[in-house]
């Protein structure tokens, strides 16, 4: 999921610049961050070289099929990585959608930073509603979980305030950040489509 | 079916993000996107509605062949219904 896609630019450069020679990715990255968050993935995959060295950061090691470790990570500080010039090659690798976007010309740095806002409001709305030590992982868990019929009102209005800010949330990452080669974070009801596709112009 | 009137269900939670809409059915956790005609549609049904009367709403806004809006209308709307998204009101 959190996969081999390719060098960043933030990857190439290995240091903060002033904000007027920083690339693309860097001018996007460093307003960002959400990749080390646990919002966009559960998981960050290690070289099997890299895993003594991340034991020894205290990273939370896992294996999906491959090694790896749990996000969100641990040395994400206020949008910039704590650990920049020895984090795992995967943090430098990873190039999301919205990135590849505005690196292939597809859309303006402008455009992109301005999703990078509302993903971050969106973000801090459900991060308002779950308990502090709930990482975004867990939390995606719960929407694949049954409402609890023996619920209150008032657990069951608090629940779903918080499932639809977190399926808001989902949604908007799917739709701009996760690289459409990733598997999307929610399966979604498909809605017919017949009404978006070409028979209906705008005046 | 076109004689009857639709409204939004109030167990049907959502909310927009720019120009498109994210539904979730309170009972069901199921989730729904919607975007363009499909968001002018779950608009106009805030108001009990009937499909002449989006259809007519709709040729306000795009330039649409009358038999095919109210087709596509028809088959949204009825969709809307199975997942439990929209309830009938009555009828005119």
């Amino acid at each position: 999921m959190f996969g081999e896609l390719g060098i960043s630019d933030t990857a190439q450069e290995g240091g903060v610049a002033p904000a007027a020679n920083l690339s693309v990715g860097s001018q996007l990255c460093t307003q960002c961050g959400l990749c080390c968050t646990g919002a966009l993935h559960n998981f960050a995959v290690l070289e099997p070289e890299e895993i003594p060295f991340a034991r020894g950061l205290g990273l939370t090691l896992r294996t999906q099929g491959r090694p790896g470790f749990a996000l969100p990570c641990p040395y994400l500080k206020d949008c910039a990585c704590s650990i920049y010039d020895n984090r795992p090659q995967v943090c430098g690798r990873y190039i999301c959608q919205l990135l590849d976007d505005v690196r292939e010309g597809k859309i303006a740095l402008e455009v992109a930073l301005e999703h990078v806002r509302t993903a971050k409001q969106l973000y801090g709305e459900v991060r308002a509603l779950l308990p502090t030590e709930t990482t975004f992982p867990e939390a995606r868990l719960l929407l694949e979980e049954p409402l609890d019929p023996d619920q209150s009102e008032e657990q069951r209005s608090k629940e779903m305030r918080l499932r639809l800010a977190l399926t808001t949330l989902c949604v908007y990452l799917d739709k701009h950040f996760k690289h459409w080669r990733e598997s999307k974070l929610l399966t979604m009801t498909p809605i017919d489509r017949r009404c978006e596709e070409g028979s209906f112009d705008e005046f | 079916m076109s004689s009857e009137l639709y409204r939004r269900s109030e167990r049907v939670l959502f909310s927009s993000i720019g120009d498109d809409i994210v539904a979730l059915h309170v009972e069901n956790g199921q989730c729904y996107g919607m975007e363009s005609v499909t968001v002018a549609v779950w608009n106009l049904l805030a108001e009990p509605t009937d499909i002449p009367t989006i259809c007519s709403r709709l040729h306000e806004i795009y330039d649409v062949e009358p038999d095919i809006c109210r087709a596509d209308v028809e088959r949204l709307v009825s969709q809307f219904r199975t997942e439990g998204l929209v309830e009938t009101v009555g009828g005119r």
